[in-house]
């Protein structure tokens, strides 16, 4: 991160530079968490560039040298709850992403469909499917997603393995139920593993 | 190299290996997340940028 960087030019009077650099790194995972957040690529995007103008409207009350992603995620997931508190149209999952989705490659015993998985997604409570999207998705460590949800980071780990549970059943309904079986070309069952 | 056990490698494997290691929610959750970060940046985020260069710069000529 640029944290350092920050730092080491706000004297020179270059922070703004670095400042606006760090941001525009982020933007891909800023887009990528804001659409896993609402399962809308309109939605997300608008997010994720409010997100971006609160920030530097907000660059002086940046904490040099405390983490700068976090920093970004908690304004940004600020700025989801606040409008899913005002727009309803939060939970519905953009039908052109669910359709440029691919199919995990992966062994076929494993094959199940990106489609399925942001569909199951958007069914599953808010707190669960932010920390898969920061976690799991995005490989944020437990203690920085704590920081950005602030949370203690066994809650995150609880949240972490429920969602993990819930999104594991509801993928397993999608195939019971026969969803995009067609588009899919067939899905092998989820795998049963043995301890 | 008798006595060394040989090396497994992937292709030594057989055909209808199951990799137990691998969890397909995982996976699904990192690829959702490629899904997006590979998308090319929509304009409207060039504009954003484009509005804090002019910002920047307007700043650095009143200095």
């Amino acid at each position: 991160m640029k944290e350092a960087a920050i730092a080491e030019n706000v004297e020179e009077g270059l922070a703004d530079e670095v400042f606006r650099d760090s941001l525009v790194a982020l933007i891909p995972s800023l887009r990528a968490f804001a659409r896993g957040l609402s399962g809308s690529r309109e939605l997300a995007d608008d997010l994720a560039q409010d997100a971006m103008m609160r920030a530097w409207a907000a660059r002086d009350s940046y904490t040099v040298g405390t983490n700068f992603r976090a920093w970004m995620f908690m304004i940004l997931r600020n700025q989801f709850y606040t409008t899913i508190r005002k727009n309803s149209r939060m939970t519905s999952l953009d039908p052109e992403f669910a359709e440029r989705m691919l199919v995990i490659p992966a062994p076929q015993q494993h094959r199940i469909h990106l489609n399925d998985v942001a569909r199951a997604m958007q069914q599953l409570p808010v707190e669960q499917r932010e920390v898969l999207m920061l976690v799991g998705a995005n490989g944020v460590s437990y203690e920085e997603a704590a920081e950005i949800i602030g949370c203690a980071i066994g809650t995150i780990k609880s949240r972490v393995g429920r969602g993990r549970k819930a999104l594991a059943a509801l993928i397993d309904g999608a195939e019971v139920d026969g969803l995009d079986q067609a588009a899919i070309g067939g899905i092998a069952p989820r795998p049963r593993l043995v301890n | 190299m008798s006595g060394m056990s040989k090396k497994i490698t992937p292709k030594d494997e057989p055909m209808n290996h199951v990799d137990i290691r691998f969890d397909p929610v995982s996976a699904a959750l990192r690829q959702m997340h490629e899904a997006v970060v590979s998308e090319p940046m929509p304009e409207d985020f060039l504009r954003i940028l484009d509005d804090i260069d002019a910002k920047i710069a307007a700043r650095k000529t009143t200095q």
